[in-house]
């Protein structure tokens, strides 16, 4: 049944993301570890995680994974409740746990490999938590008073505990808010709170005395004195308390904590509930609740400065007093509290409507692509519209009509331009969630390989097409791996070449124009071109003769090659002869370039290039021979009408000097072999000239009409149009006519190709990085098309279902 | 986890489940709402399912109604403070989600008998 | 998928009067969809006849406006866009190598689905939809030779239809015999044939296509 897929891919899916969050958690813990402390917090969000995943296998019926998950939040209870230490071999552990996940979660038709074994990996979490350190005696927490402490989870004792022997005071710090502002309230004072000590819990007095507020008691250990504390946070409905082990113990009213004495029965049952509690309960029991009994009284018996109405005696406040108590009676006024967000829990009952909390839907992208179509065919019909305003305007007495027609139509434009708008941006997702995979990966073959390395990480917000960065995840991940092992030296070559003994490698995404650029750079070794030169003779992907004349780049670019590895001996890690071809073929998919640049004993720097999505781009709408096509404005450096006399030739090449800079001029009716469709009037003596560039690059395009700039929306060319050089994708400009985009990167790259033809790169290979012939790896064959899938035709993105396979 | 609960009951077809997503947001819709069942988890930031119990026992809509705890199974400190503070059944995590239903459902039947509850 | 199906029989019903007579409209559209596999779109392009099954016939338009592809075959008019797709548009009687005739009126685009993307062929006329039981296609296009042949999938043999003939006469119905000649689309719409590769980039230019300009 498709039921069962259903909830399998929903399982997956929803597991896979409690393990990321958890991954991440775990990579911030280690970083803490460093530093040698650790915040009980992101431990307890690490429990979490692991807690709900169990709740998760559980439900689905996933016995492996339940039962790692199981095994591993024991683990980490163990650590949050500080009965075992956060160090390197627990961090080790933890993190080949994660893989393990990764293992049991990838569907047994995707992967060869038989069912894995978790049973050593259980035996190894096991292990830890044998060596527990022995329990620490335990403080009597009596004077905490039995009213917390039947309601504080093991958890939150051991934390009391922990604050208690570190030395920090316990304060109760008593709020009420509102109950439509409690999120933004609370989220608020905690992080004032935080400021000062741990929060330990909140303890809610929820007694329905008040349908519109609630009050909360927070649990509060911190080092800072009771003025500082009360000057800090002791503002509106906020009250704060010292609970000292000698006044506290003789303040503890018990709490009556279920089976209220005599306020409850009174009210339990009334059909109509609302009306009829508020006038049923008996004075006192408003008065217990909704001015906190607790506040003001020192002592029981005495009740100073109370606010109630009708000030309740004693002994009809206890049954709902939430005990805790202590001295100092401190001001209140009423505070308007804002809202917030929480982390996800659980509390479910039955009754009324479902409704969901959650902020966050799951959208098959193919339903987006549909929308897109859709917005696609309004457009249309705001065409029609246009064309029906015209045909309005033509008859009589038809202004007015037609004015509001008009308006209408434009309102509705730029309404479907947002909407367009909306549904690219659905499909953003940042980089970042890449990168912790790859944070992982450095981490667990830094441990292999035995070298120390540190991840430098930049960029992880910059947004690209959810496809993209699914499809990013390999080819990056064979780039780090070749990183660490190729290119990273074992540390005693390091410490002999003056280098620091960890290894660097900086994983940095920008946008950069319409494109988005990763690049995977380190410090180690670098390529030696000649040594990767003799070796693609041997491996015979060059003849001897070819060899010879190779320029530095050419013989980088063996690489990249099918059937080419580094290592003379395969390694366990990378260097079996498939990788960097993959990735190149990877990235040339995605319509994204790969270029590399090295030096030798520097290090190594891979740039990969992307479009952002088939996002909408601003452009540059020029005229050719009576063509038009669009420019990305991202690459337009300038525009400039260029006297015909100012153009000189250069070894049979035109150029202009700009700026003191001799810029080649493209005639782009020449590169495309452009038929004249019309003849426009020219000025013969004049030319447009459209300067383009990409990275140091740049040339002149020489264009007959400049029609202005527009928003753009790119479509994909299909496969049969996909790879024509110097053609990026196409659009609709107006009435249902179709404009292609250049690829301006080819262009350029064509230009400065004619124009360099015989210069050679040159030997050194760091400067000739970017959209220069020689660096531009994948330039030939990839050009920049859109050839992904993505946003418009339906078919387009049926094709992109079929071949993105994400793992 | 949470709306696999929510998911698992709604799917039952008997239950009209309201989610809430944490104890906060429990208080805030529990006092006006006469509910059969109510479920949650030990383990829940800010407040916690215990300090959720008691508050909940403190309304008198509350005072019987039947009350779920999730939790892990080896926390028996955890389980005996729930039970002390009124929690009607505690489902140890992982269960199945018949485990879920069976619950639910012994629960509901003795909280519409006279009496029922605790 | 069934709704799919749908949208092409809307499609096929309004691309109108040259598609079918009456009688197909009685038999041949309400014939059991998963027959399908059998019926052809037949269409005429330069005086042949052709089909292609009609499962990969996505819709019949009129000849829309296509905008020109620099550096590609000639056979390529241009990329078209069809309710917000955009798709190539392909000239089928350059792509034969058919001598073109004039297009008159009755020219339309078959708008085909291959893996999934759309590509409009623009034919001078289309016929009818015949059915041919799958024994009676000719897998070996005999007597066709030469660069056409690949692009060929076999023969059928066409009869009881009505045949459009030149000038304004209806020939005798149901008694003429056409070969309807059946095309392979993987090998017709083959993306490496498409590019017309440039100066900058060198290579072996294709067969006989001509430059543009």
């Amino acid at each position: 049944m498709s039921s069962v897929d259903q909830n399998a891919s929903e399982f997956i899916a929803e597991a896979q993301e409690v393990i990321e969050t958890f991954s991440r958690t775990l990579l911030e813990l280690e970083a803490q570890s460093r530093t040698g402390s650790t915040d009980p917090d992101l431990l307890n969000a690490a429990f979490r995680a692991i807690h709900s995943l169990k709740g998760l296998a559980g439900l689905f019926g996933a016995a492996a994974i339940g039962g790692l998950s199981h095994t591993l939040e024991s683990t980490l209870d163990s650590l949050r409740l500080g009965k075992l230490g956060l160090g390197r071999v627990v961090l080790d552990v933890l993190f080949e746990a994660i893989e393990m996940f990764g293992r049991l979660l990838t569907p047994r038709d995707e992967t060869d490999e038989p069912e894995p074994d978790i049973e050593p990996i259980l035996a190894r979490l096991r292990a830890l938590t044998e060596q527990e350190a022995p329990e620490l005696p335990q403080d009597n927490l009596e004077w905490v008073g039995e009213a917390i402490l039947s309601v504080l989870t093991e958890y939150e004792e051991h934390r009391l505990r922990e604050n208690i022997r570190s030395g920090r005071g316990l304060f109760r710090v008593h709020a009420k808010f509102d109950i439509l502002a409690i999120d933004v309230g609370i989220e608020q004072l905690k992080d004032k709170m935080k400021l000062y000590g741990e929060v330990i819990t909140y303890l809610p007095s929820a007694d329905g005395s008040s349908d519109d507020a609630i009050e909360l008691d927070i649990l509060l250990g911190s080092k800072s004195s009771l003025a500082e504390l009360s000057s800090a946070l002791a503002v509106g409905d906020v009250t704060v308390h010292r609970l000292a082990a000698a006044e506290a113990s003789s303040a503890i009213t018990p709490a009556p904590a279920h089976k209220p004495a005599s306020p409850a029965p009174a009210s339990p049952a009334p059909a109509s509930p609302a009306p009829g509690r508020a006038a049923a309960p008996p004075p006192t029991r408003t008065a217990a609740a909704s001015a906190p009994p607790p506040r003001p009284a020192a002592a029981p018996p005495q009740t100073p400065a109370r606010r109630d109405p009708e000030p309740a005696p004693a002994p009809a406040r206890a049954p709902v007093a939430r005990g805790p108590v202590t001295p100092a009676p401190s001001r209140r006024e009423p505070a308007p509290v804002p809202l917030g967000d929480d982390a996800p829990v659980e509390a479910a009952s039955s009754e009324t409507s479902l409704r969901s909390l959650s902020q966050t839907v799951r959208v098959d992208l193919r339903r987006l692509d549909l929308l897109m179509n859709l917005v696609g065919e309004l457009g249309l019909v705001q065409n029609n519209l246009a064309g029906v305003l015209e045909a309005v305007r033509q008859l009589d007495h038809s202004a007015d009509v037609s004015r509001e027609l008009s308006v209408q139509i434009r309102d509705m434009t730029r309404k479907l331009a947002l909407l367009q708008q909306c549904i690219l941006d659905v499909r953003m997702v940042p980089i970042g969630q890449v990168f912790d995979k790859l944070a992982r990966v450095v981490r667990k073959l830094s441990r292999d390989l035995d070298k120390e390395i540190r991840l430098v990480i930049s960029g992880a917000e910059t947004v690209l097409d959810k496809l993209i960065v699914e499809e990013l995840s390999d080819p990056l991940m064979h780039m780090i791996r070749n990183c660490i092992d190729h290119g990273i030296e074992p540390a005693g070559e390091r410490a002999r070449l003056g280098k620091q003994p960890a290894g660097r490698i900086e994983l940095r995404a920008f946008q950069k124009g319409n494109r988005v650029v990763i690049e995977v750079e380190d410090d180690g070794g670098g390529i030696d071109w000649l040594r990767i030169r003799d070796m693609g003779v041997r491996r015979g992907l060059v003849s001897a003769e070819e060899a010879v004349s190779m320029t530095p780049s050419e013989a980088i670019n063996l690489i990249f090659s099918p059937g080419f590895s580094i290592r003379e001996h395969a390694t366990e890690v990378s260097g079996r002869g498939v990788g960097m071809d993959i990735v190149k073929t990877n990235i040339a998919k995605l319509s994204g370039m790969i270029d590399v640049t090295t030096e030798v004993g520097r290090g190594t720097k891979f740039a990969i290039t992307l479009p952002v999505t088939l996002a909408i781009i601003q452009a540059l709408v020029i005229q050719s021979a009576g063509h038009t096509f669009c420019i990305p404005l991202n690459s337009v450096l300038e525009s400039i009408m260029v006297e015909v006399r100012e153009i000189s030739t250069i070894e049979g090449h035109e150029v202009i000097i700009l700026n003191k800079r001799t810029l080649p001029l493209l005639y782009l009716s020449r590169l495309f072999a452009l038929r004249p469709l019309s003849r426009t009037y020219r000025d013969p003596n004049r030319v447009y000239v459209v300067v383009v560039g990409l990275a140091q690059h740049r040339v002149g395009l020489v264009v007959d009409e400049l029609l202005g700039q527009q928003d753009v929306v790119i479509k994909p060319l299909g496969s049969a149009v996909r790879n024509v050089p110097g053609i990026a994708g196409a659009t609709e400009l107006g009435a249902n006519r179709t404009v292609l985009l250049l690829d301006v990167g080819r262009l350029v790259d064509e230009g400065v190709r004619q124009a360099d033809a015989a210069i050679s790169i040159g030997g050194s290979l760091g400067g000739s990085l970017g959209g220069s012939g020689g660096g531009n790896l994948g330039g030939a064959s990839v050009g920049g098309n859109s050839g992904f899938g993505g946003l418009s035709g339906g078919t387009q993105s049926s094709h992109l279902g079929g071949t993105t396979h994400v793992r | 986890m949470r709306s696999f609960v929510g998911s698992v009951l709604e799917s039952a077809g008997e239950y009209h489940v309201d989610e809430v997503k944490d104890g906060f947001d429990a208080l805030r819709v529990m006092p006006r709402t006469d509910y059969d069942l109510v479920i949650t988890d030990i383990n829940m930031p800010d407040i916690n399912g215990l300090e959720l119990i008691r508050a909940v026992r403190q309304q008198p809509r509350h005072v019987h109604t039947p009350l779920i705890v999730i939790t892990t199974n080896d926390r028996a400190q955890d389980v005996e403070r729930a039970l002390k503070l009124g929690a009607s059944a505690v489902l140890t995590k992982p269960f199945t989600p018949e485990a879920l239903l069976d619950t639910v459902a012994r629960l509901c039947k003795t909280a519409r008998g006279p009496g029922g509850g605790g | 998928m069934s709704v799919e199906r749908e949208d092409m029989w809307q499609a096929l019903l309004r691309s109108g009067e040259t598609l079918a007579t009456d009688e197909d409209y009685e038999h041949g559209y309400k014939r059991e969809v998963p027959q399908d596999l059998q019926q052809y779109v037949s269409f005429r392009v330069s005086g042949e006849i052709y089909g292609l099954p009609i499962h990969e016939i996505e819709e019949i338009s009129k000849v829309f406006g296509t905008t020109h592809v620099p550096r590609t075959a000639d056979f390529l008019v241009g990329i078209g866009n069809v309710r917000g797709r955009i798709m190539p548009v392909i000239d089928l009687a350059r792509r034969l190598r058919l001598r073109p005739v004039e297009r008159g009126r009755t020219a339309r685009v078959l708008i085909v689905n291959l893996n999934d993307e759309s590509y409009g062929l623009v034919v001078d006329a289309v016929i009818d939809v015949i059915r041919i039981p799958p024994e009676k296609i000719e897998e070996k296009p005999g007597g066709i030779t030469g660069p056409r042949a690949e692009y060929i999938r076999g023969l059928g043999r066409r009869k009881g239809a009505v045949t459009v003939a030149k000038g304004a006469d209806v020939k005798d119905r149901g008694v003429v015999e056409d070969i309807v000649i059946i095309l392979n689309l993987t090998t017709l719409l083959d993306p490496k044939d498409f590019i017309r590769t440039g100066p900058a980039v060198g290579g072996p230019s294709g067969g006989g296509e001509e430059g543009r300009g």
